[in-house]
């Protein structure tokens, strides 16, 4: 192969690829934008969903791939071979087909040429809308900001307190047997109701609000069950004091209020259980004075004892309509405790804090036990010539009072007079 | 490999074919494009149609073409009355041998170059006597078959102006010419030359630089010339878009792509080269194509002409038969 030879062929094969490269990017760039398009939508929706993008990515290189593959068996029948490169050199340099002429056989290679050109130019714009727009794409998709997805529902394990709180009271209305079963059951149902709710939806607002209405309502009642008792006791105490010598006046009092009791217990949201009812219905105010001191004290035994069970009841209540305080801060949320730290004076809360640095309070009026409003410099004033007495050892002359705080408001005149007449 | 022209043989061919075009350009000044036309047509065993306005040469063309090549010319003046027998030939009843017999004649036709001069003016019987002398290069009167001698070539000259009386030619008869070629008038620097070395009555006088036998071995030789198979395509490409070019009513034919084919070498053999080519193609597209293509009303009515449509075609169809990608563009070199 001479040197005009090779360097025509090497030129042709030159021609052929530009064209081709052409011809196949032509195919692959709507499919290049196409894919980079559907990956932006993918992006972004597996942002939004919190999802891991890398496998995205992956599959979007084999896309890439393959349709490079495919737009090369899609774009090779228009390809040039190293033959037709050479007729468009002929063509282009005016060579009069000297080179096709050459190729068969026929004549010699024309001289090699400084420049041979092949007369075609790119036309960037349709070579690089689809690598910028693709590009802008898919930096749109990872650059926008995109909120974050919403927490996931969390099933709760646990159960609303005031629920947990009305279970436990008609639990022990039914083991001190002081209430009648129907009305502990018609509580319980409505609390089986509430609980019969999809566990998603237990601390919906109106869940929780139906809860609370349930315990207020058990809560009341056991409160008026407890007036009527604390009546039934005091009016026993009465009888009991004025024994016989009791004025007719006063004993119709008592028992019309004896009355009132039995009819309260009985007619209440919570009747007094059937036993207990019996018995107390078996006293006859007409003729307490007839009752001998054991079956008074007996009687009055049975009151104190329902008095007695209620207050347990009440007191567990008060206990535990407390919000429980964790050892450390939560973090919000009705299943990881209350947001603020316990206010304590225990150990002081580890917060993983970096930095520690002095709030100054510049209003002493609103400093608080143990804040320190003012340091001065000095020495004490002490009067040397003073003789205070004779005084005991370990004898201290002051008392002070430890968890007081002092707070001094300065109110102007018209606020001043309001207080004053409030507390005249 | 088919027996193409050897580098020696186009070279010796040039030679000779560069005195034919010197001797030429003696009588006809100022016409190279012309001359050179002439002689690829004639290269190209064609027979060519001359139309100009008279005076501008086109007798002293063919004579001093016939002089150069040292071959038998004739001229037939072709008037209304002309009849074929007058061009053909005619039997006279002679007597052979004691006895009468007919005894064909030979009409003027029976030339290596005839000139049929103002072709337009004779009847349409007159013409289509030429149809079978041109194709089958030989003529038949009584049922008798004549071959013409060989080489044989038909320069027609025909005049634009002046058509009342005339017979336009067929279509089917300017087939069969290889080239119309336009003859142009002359420009102030050649007419003060024609003026000054030439005078009325005078012939010029051409020298013979060419034999019959060396004018048939170039012709010959022409057949050698290597046509590539992407010119052949190009050709065959241009033709066929003749048939759907605006304004065409009728397009080229199968024997305007042989006729270009054998033009395209004839002028590479002219021009030295081993091998036809894409502007061999395009330098004797107008003169190959123009006649053949029948243009509708509407495009004579624009003003179109032959030679503006096959323009037009070569601008439209590319050489290479390949769709350039929307990425490139092509760079007009």
């Amino acid at each position: 192969m001479t040197t005009a030879e090779q360097f025509w062929r090497q030129r042709a094969r030159h021609v052929a690829w530009r064209v081709n490269f052409a011809w196949w990017w032509n195919t692959f760039a709507p499919a290049l934008f196409g894919l980079s398009l559907a990956l932006t939508c993918a992006l972004l929706l597996a942002r939004r969903a919190g999802a891991e993008l890398r496998g995205w990515w992956l599959v979007y290189v084999a896309a890439v791939a393959t349709a490079g593959v495919v737009s090369l068996a899609l774009g090779r029948r228009r390809f040039l071979s190293a033959t037709d490169g050479l007729v468009r050199l002929e063509a282009v340099l005016h060579l009069h087909n000297r080179l096709t002429a050459a190729a068969t056989g026929i004549g010699a290679w024309p001289a090699p040429m400084s420049a041979a050109p092949d007369g075609y130019q790119w036309r960037w714009r349709a070579v690089l809308w689809s690598p910028v727009l693709a590009t802008a794409l898919l930096v749109a998709a990872m650059r926008v900001p995109i909120p974050l997805p919403p927490a996931a529902v969390v099933t709760p394990q646990q159960e609303p307190l005031a629920w947990s709180q009305a279970q436990s009271w008609l639990e022990q209305l039914r083991q001190e047997e002081l209430v009648a079963e129907p009305a502990v059951e018609r509580l319980e149902e409505q609390l089986a109701q509430l609980r019969a709710q999809p566990r998603e939806e237990w601390y919906q607002h109106s869940s929780l609000e139906a809860g609370d209405s349930l315990r207020q309502e058990v809560g009341q009642s056991l409160r008026a069950l407890d007036r009527d008792m604390e009546r039934a006791a005091q009016t026993l105490a009465a009888w009991q004091a004025g024994g016989i010598q009791m004025p007719d006046a006063q004993q119709r009092a008592l028992a019309e209020q004896w009355q009132r009791v039995m009819e309260g217990v009985q007619n209440g949201t919570l009747p007094l259980h059937p036993d207990l009812l019996k018995q107390l219905q078996q006293v006859d105010p007409q003729q307490l004075q007839q009752l001998t001191p054991e079956q008074m004290q007996a009687l009055q035994q049975l009151v104190e004892n329902a008095q007695q069970a209620l207050a347990e009841m009440r007191g567990a209540g008060a206990a535990g309509s407390q919000q429980a305080e964790g050892e450390e801060p939560g973090v919000g949320g009705i299943t990881r405790g209350p947001g603020a730290a316990p206010l304590t004076m225990s150990q002081p809360t580890d917060l993983a804090t970096q930095r520690t640095e002095t709030l100054p309070n510049t209003d002493p009026s609103q400093a608080a036990p143990g804040d320190v409003v003012e340091t001065t410099t000095g020495a004490h004033k002490v009067n040397e010539g003073s003789y205070p007495g004779a005084t005991a050892a370990g004898a201290v002359q002051s008392y002070g009072v430890g968890g007081e705080a002092v707070w001094r408001n300065p109110l102007p005149p018209a606020e001043r007079k309001i207080l004053q007449q409030y507390f005249k | 490999m088919t027996n193409y022209a050897a580098e020696a043989d186009i070279q010796t061919a040039g030679e000779k074919l560069q005195r034919l075009r010197g001797a030429l350009n003696s009588v006809l000044f100022g016409q190279e494009p012309l001359v050179d036309t002439v002689v690829i047509g004639l290269l190209a065993r064609g027979h060519l149609l001359l139309e100009g306005l008279p005076g501008l040469g086109k007798t002293e063309l063919v004579k001093g073409l016939a002089k150069a090549l040292q071959v038998q010319a004739k001229r037939i003046q072709f008037t209304p009355d002309l009849l074929p027998g007058d061009i053909t030939g005619n039997p006279l009843l002679q007597e052979v041998n004691g006895t009468r017999q007919f005894v064909f004649q030979p009409g003027p036709i029976f030339a290596n170059l005839v000139l049929a001069d103002e072709i337009n003016r004779a009847s349409p019987k007159t013409q289509s006597a030429l149809l079978e002398a041109m194709q089958e290069r030989r003529v038949t009167v009584m049922g008798e078959t004549h071959a013409l001698p060989d080489p044989f070539f038909v320069l027609a000259t025909q005049n634009p102006i002046e058509l009342e009386g005339t017979y336009p030619l067929p279509e089917a008869q300017l087939d069969r010419f290889l080239f119309k070629i336009e003859v142009r008038r002359n420009a102030v620097p050649v007419l003060e030359r024609i003026i000054q070395q030439r005078e009325i009555g005078v012939e010029p006088t051409v020298p013979a630089v060419l034999t019959r036998a060396e004018f048939q071995g170039c012709a010959d030789l022409v057949r050698r010339i290597f046509l590539p198979g992407v010119v052949t395509n190009y050709i065959a490409r241009l033709v066929d878009a003749t048939q759907t070019m605006p304004g065409v009513k009728y397009g080229a034919s199968p024997r305007a792509a042989l006729g270009l084919a054998a033009a395209a070498r004839a002028r590479a053999l002219l021009e030295g080269r081993l091998n036809a080519s894409f502007e061999d193609v395009q330098a004797v597209a107008a003169p190959v194509l123009q006649h053949r293509l029948v243009l509708d009303y509407q495009a004579r009515l624009d003003g179109q002409t032959g030679t503006s449509v096959v323009a037009t075609l070569l601008e439209k169809i590319p050489t290479q038969d390949r769709a350039t990608p929307p990425a490139l563009t092509t760079v007009k070199g």
